[in-house]
């Protein structure tokens, strides 16, 4: 059953989800360039999502990517990261994929913004419990 | 892989050891401290991160624990900084690990690296000195650590980079050199008090023999004016006092700057302390002001306005020298060996028993007031004297009153004779005759068959206790060291029972 939207509140969600999706695609190339392969998009459990997983080495960085359309919305896009949800996604993935345990894991967070360089945030934040 | 840096607990003026344990695996990225950390060591995770970043590391995005071992001691305190930020430095391999061996460790750390003085250094490092290691303390506190020992390791650099430094090998810090506070010269002097020979003499017996003291009279003849007075006649402290009183300074967090002083404490809290101030407690079990006073004066002005429940809690450490402070998650003793003085009005109105007057509310104006103090706290009380008002002719005379320092000097000389006679007894931790038990006492006084005679006449008379009994001969034997004779006779007995009797 889907929610009965004001179509002007509908295109509002329908853009943002757009661009989120874009900076998503972008974040993935960028990773991509830096070495880092790319093991899950999207990743979806009960409790939350995770936009990007990736492995570079013995490193497996949990990424959360942020687009905004201003550069200097920097600071709300990254309060606005929520750590409980990424971490309980984390666990979730790893319980789903033991093999992964024995590799040291990261929570980074890529910001982007038009004409700007993208902003990898390595180490982010910790495990949330 | 785990590194591990040695610290302390502190139990009472006790340093327990602490070993600080630093675990950094792969894993879910996350930063714990176990092992029953109270709120100021939880956050040190804080203070710690933002030290090292300003030392130019970081740590790793790993799974990194913290355990400080024994793990079911509570920790309290500031002091678990450094040796946690140097673990955590030992296994991301900034410092050698081989390096922290050896040392106890223990400071606060700013958000800029830099070192803050804690509390409790000097027992700190007497315990590691007994454990043949060596220390690693902030600045400010390295002169109290140096006192420890002459020639142990001492490690009181001001920021965490010079630490590094040090380790590393790179730049060397100096060994800080043991600070002695200079004696106070501007102690006020006893010629400033004009007339009260009574009252001099009392003093003069109190600080020979160490006895308890306390004074009655009206406002304004001098009583707090000659307590203040005490400290300048007073021996400085030997060297095994100062590091007992020091070193509950330290754990109070009294000592300025690390410097240690000779001179006795005075402590003289308000009248309206509260029983946990006067004698210990809080939720840390802090020493209270009679530990402050240990081997110096506690000075209660205005006694009977003091809660009666706190008076009669000094009861104990006034008979032990010593109170054991028990709690649900606590049992510590601190040492209590302090000399009391007290001075009170005789009435509300304060003027009773001074000629030409008589209280509005007659007799029990002077009764009710005494009565707030009990009788058992009052039998501990050795000297109890009148100071009346001083007359206008008094204050006219110009003063020709003894100064402190010949004051001072019988003083010592009667404490000499003390601690020699202790001394051939066997008994080194004694010093003063108000120290001796009731055995020794009666050892070392032998009253001739006239003054025998005097004593039991008074003791039946006056209903004398078995403590009074003692606490007498004991006053006796005092005065009898500062006449400089060997026995003790009648004159001297005489006068100790004169000043029990006087209240």
């Amino acid at each position: 059953m889907t929610m009965r939207l004001r179509p002007k509140k509908q295109l509002k969600r329908q853009k943002a989800e757009n661009l989120g999706k874009t900076g998503e695609f972008l974040a993935s190339i960028f990773l991509r360039l830096k070495f880092y392969s790319i093991l899950a998009k999207n990743y979806k459990t009960p409790f939350g999502e995770i936009d990007l997983i990736v492995k570079r080495g013995n490193i497996i960085a949990f990424v959360e990517v942020k687009t905004r359309n201003n550069k200097a919305q920097i600071g709300d896009a990254l309060l606005a990261v929520n750590k409980y949800r990424i971490s309980r996604a984390a666990n979730h993935y790893l319980m789903n994929n033991a093999s992964f345990v024995k590799n040291h894991l990261r929570f980074d967070v890529i910001f982007l913004a038009p004409k700007s360089f993208p902003l990898h945030l390595m180490g982010a934040f910790e495990n949330v419990e | 892989m785990v590194t591990t840096v040695q610290t302390v607990a502190f139990l009472g003026i006790k340093a327990v050891p602490v070993n600080v344990q630093v675990q950094i695996a792969s894993g879910m990225p996350a930063f714990k401290i176990v092992g029953l950390p109270d709120k100021a060591v939880n956050e040190s995770g804080e203070r710690v991160r933002a030290a090292l970043i300003a030392c130019g590391l970081s740590l790793p995005p790993k799974r990194i624990t913290i355990n400080l071992a024994p793990a079911d001691l509570p920790k309290e305190g500031s002091h678990y900084d450094l040796p946690i930020a140097l673990a955590l430095m030992g296994a991301i391999g900034a410092v050698p690990t081989d390096a922290l061996d050896g040392y106890v460790a223990l400071g606060e750390l700013g958000l800029d690296g830099c070192l803050a003085p804690v509390a409790g250094t000097l027992p700190a490092a007497i315990a590691a000195n007994g454990q043949d290691l060596g220390i690693i303390c902030p600045y400010l506190a390295g002169p109290e650590a140096a006192w420890a020992s002459d020639d142990m390791n001492i490690i009181a650099p001001k920021s965490l980079t010079a630490l590094i430094n040090h380790l590393c090998g790179r730049q060397l810090c100096e060994r800080p050199l043991p600070k002695r506070r200079n004696m106070a010269q501007n102690l006020p002097d006893l010629s400033d008090v004009r007339g009260q020979q009574i009252a001099r003499r009392a003093i003069e017996v109190a600080a020979a023999g160490g006895h308890n003291l306390l004074m009655i009279g009206p406002p304004g003849a001098g009583k707090s004016m000659l307590a203040a007075r005490l400290p300048s006649i007073m021996p400085a402290l030997n060297p095994h006092e100062l590091l007992d009183v020091s070193m509950i300074q330290s754990i109070a967090g009294e000592l300025a700057d690390g410097q240690l002083s000779d001179q006795r404490p005075f402590r003289a809290p308000h009248h309206s302390a509260s029983m946990a101030a006067l004698v210990g407690g809080g939720l840390k079990v802090k020493p209270g002001e009679v530990s402050l006073a240990h081997n110096g004066i506690l000075f209660l002005d205005e006694l009977p306005e003091f809660t009666p429940s706190t008076l009669d809690s000094l009861r104990q450490p006034l008979e032990n020298g010593e109170i054991v402070i028990a709690r649900a998650n606590a049992r510590i003793s601190y040492p209590a060996n302090f000399q009391l003085i007290a001075a009170m009005n005789p009435c509300k109105c304060g003027m009773a028993g001074t000629p030409g007057h008589t209280c509005k509310r007659g007799d029990r104006c002077a009764t009710d007031y005494q009565s707030r103090i009990s009788g058992p706290f009052l039998d501990r009380i050795d000297l109890r004297i009148d100071v009346p008002a001083v007359s206008a002719a008094d204050m006219i005379a110009p003063a020709c009153a003894e100064s402190s320092s010949d004051v001072a000097k019988r003083v010592v000389k009667a404490r000499n004779i003390q601690r020699e006679r202790f001394l051939e007894l066997r008994e080194i931790d004694i010093h003063t005759n108000s120290d001796a038990n009731s055995s020794l006492i009666e050892k070392i006084v032998n009253p001739d068959k006239d003054s025998q005679k005097l004593l039991i006449q008074a003791s039946e008379r006056f209903n004398l206790s078995a403590r009074a009994y003692h606490r007498v001969l004991k006053v006796a034997r005092t005065l009898a060291d500062l006449n400089g004779t060997k026995s003790v006779a009648r004159p001297h007995i005489a006068e100790a029972l004169s000043y029990r009797l006087s209240f």
